[in-house]
């Protein structure tokens, strides 16, 4: 995505529009707006989920293997991101053009996963052997930075309760495991655990979430933050050059976490009516 | 007519060979989906989802990306193929004033549109190679101060005597040829300024929702692929009342609105 410039005037007329709490689409500071949600539709993955809002479209998938587990946390799965931005963004992604955006944006899908309680169902032989989770996650189209982040983890929690991994047994006489012989043998995730990430952009002398490309383009900085379905905060980290303070952010929390909880329902909602169908 | 990419344009050997169309044995057929347009004995299909294709005398929005003092000129984004070209030479200077070609006006560049800086221009001439050269030697064209820019398919703005419009709703309406269009509060008249000053001026919240109502009733309309001029963004705009402006950016609400005033011009077109 090529840097946006604004003009002086459009730049006043919207940070002015934000101090009004009513943005140049009408929304409000802490309205997102529209997102669709799909599912299961990769064949050849184990699970996949497709999000759209309005100029971003993300596509993430979901692959498995089993490995045998690192020597330090012999009881926890693995999970493994890779992100891909396709050069139909924008060209200036071609080859390694978003090198750079990816490794930041899996690098912190690394970090917020670290400690999830979903590598612990991933367990298959304490010690020996256990599911390595591959999550591809493709950006089809993209929006304005800011809130292609939320909409990545959106992707991913979406992929990771579609998922269902085929039942492994161990068996003692051969002291080896096998797997389950009936095709509809699956074990489903407990997702609930799983943290989406929630970014917060300072335009003006107020926060807002989900930025248009424009709003990005006049903001000061953003904030990003993962958190889990408590509304606990996990992960932080700043995009952007711009400084902000400290003050502010403390008062903020609470509310991060109300827009955090609020999206984690509407995973949870929108999942279930996929699986109902 | 409309006509998809393959599609037989004519089966007569009497018309001549135009714009997005190509011989397939001997039969003229579309490459694009478009209009097909006849001039005389020529035949072209303008397509529909297109970059700007500039004439003389259009009226354009055009963001300024580059000022190249060296070659006395701005680069403008129109989105056309080749950038657009604002030649010093064909701006008004501040305050009306002629240019007097000295050294300083060049180095003042800057200070009269810079990068990011939105104009409004009219077409001025077309080069060989298609770029476009605008001029804003009018007092109604310039920079653009306080507002929101849209950009829409070119094709959904037609060419009209007007391209300057004062909604009865209260907001002023640049309706770019090129597809851009430009929504701003009603400048009041003998201020225009050519734009160099502009005002910074807080817009009131009464106000800002008119202008963000024109801009979410513009983007159902284009979404649904409607001509875009004033009449049906009027239409819309009453149309959507029954909404608030929040609401007018749920998909389908914005299929509703745009639906509703389809309707509602054809009633009026029947009458």
């Amino acid at each position: 995505m090529a840097e946006l410039k604004l003009s002086e005037g459009e730049k006043c007329y919207l940070i002015n529009g934000i101090n009004d709490n009513f943005r140049i689409d009408g929304r409000s500071c802490w309205d997102r707006r529209e997102i669709e949600l799909e599912n299961n539709l990769l064949p050849s993955c184990v699970g996949s989920a497709l999000i759209r809002s309005v100029n971003c479209s993300v596509i993430a998938g979901v692959k498995m293997s089993l490995v045998s587990p690192d020597s330090g946390r012999p009881g926890k799965g693995k999970i493994e991101f890779f992100a891909d931005i396709s050069a139909n963004a924008d060209p200036l992604f071609e080859g390694r053009g978003g090198q750079e955006m990816t490794v930041e944006l899996v690098r912190f899908f690394e970090d917020s996963f670290k400690d999830c309680s979903l590598l612990d169902c991933l367990t298959v032989v304490e010690g020996k052997q256990v599911w390595c989770l591959s999550i591809d996650i493709l950006i089809l189209e993209i929006g304005a930075r800011a809130s292609l982040y939320d909409l990545c983890s959106i992707a991913v929690k979406a992929a990771l309760y579609d998922t269902r991994l085929p039942k492994v047994y161990f068996n003692p006489d051969i002291m080896d495991i096998e797997i389950s012989e009936d095709p509809f043998d699956l074990m489903q995730l407990d997702v609930s655990k799983v943290p989406i990430f929630v970014t917060v952009t300072r335009i003006g002398n107020n926060y807002t979430i989900d930025p248009t490309q424009e709003e990005e383009a006049s903001s000061i900085a953003s904030l990003l933050f993962s958190v889990d379905n408590c509304g606990t905060l996990l992960h932080s980290k700043k995009l952007g050059h711009g400084s902000l303070h400290c003050y502010p952010i403390k008062e903020l929390i609470p509310k991060i976490s109300e827009v955090a909880l609020e999206l984690h329902n509407f995973i949870d909602d929108q999942c279930k009516s996929f699986t109902s169908r | 007519m409309l006509c998809l990419p393959g599609d037989t344009v004519t089966e007569d050997a009497d018309y001549m060979r135009g714009h997005g169309t190509y011989y397939k044995s001997k039969v003229l057929t579309s490459s694009v989906a478009g209009c097909i347009d006849k001039v005389n004995k020529l035949l072209s299909v303008r397509p529909l989802r297109t970059r700007y294709n500039g004439e003389i005398g259009d009226i354009v929005v055009g963001r300024v990306i580059d000022v190249q003092t060296e070659h006395k000129r701005w680069r403008i984004d129109t989105s056309s193929r080749l950038d657009t070209i604002l030649l010093l030479s064909s701006v008004n200077l501040p305050g009306g004033e002629l240019r007097r070609k000295t050294v300083e006006d060049e180095l003042m560049m800057k200070s009269f549109f810079k990068e990011g800086d939105l104009i409004s221009a009219e077409v001025q001439s077309i080069f060989a190679d298609g770029a476009l050269s605008v001029h804003t030697r009018n007092l109604k064209y310039g920079k653009l101060g306080q507002g929101v820019l849209l950009r829409v398919s070119p094709s959904l703005v037609e060419r009209r005597k007007t391209h300057f419009h004062n909604l009865p709703c209260g907001v002023h309406l640049i309706l770019g040829n090129n597809g851009y269009i430009w929504i701003s509060l009603p400048v009041s008249e003998g201020v225009e300024s050519g734009g160099f000053a502009i005002n910074l001026d807080p817009v009131p919240l009464a106000d800002r929702e008119v202008i963000s109502r024109v801009r979410n009733c513009i983007l159902a309309l284009a979404k649904q692929k409607m001509m875009l001029h004033s009449t049906s963004i009027n239409t819309c705009y009453e149309i959507s009342q029954s909404y608030q402006v929040k609401d007018l950016i749920k998909s389908k609400i914005m299929t509703e609105i745009a639906q509703l005033t389809n309707e509602k011009m054809k009633i009026e077109e029947l009458q």
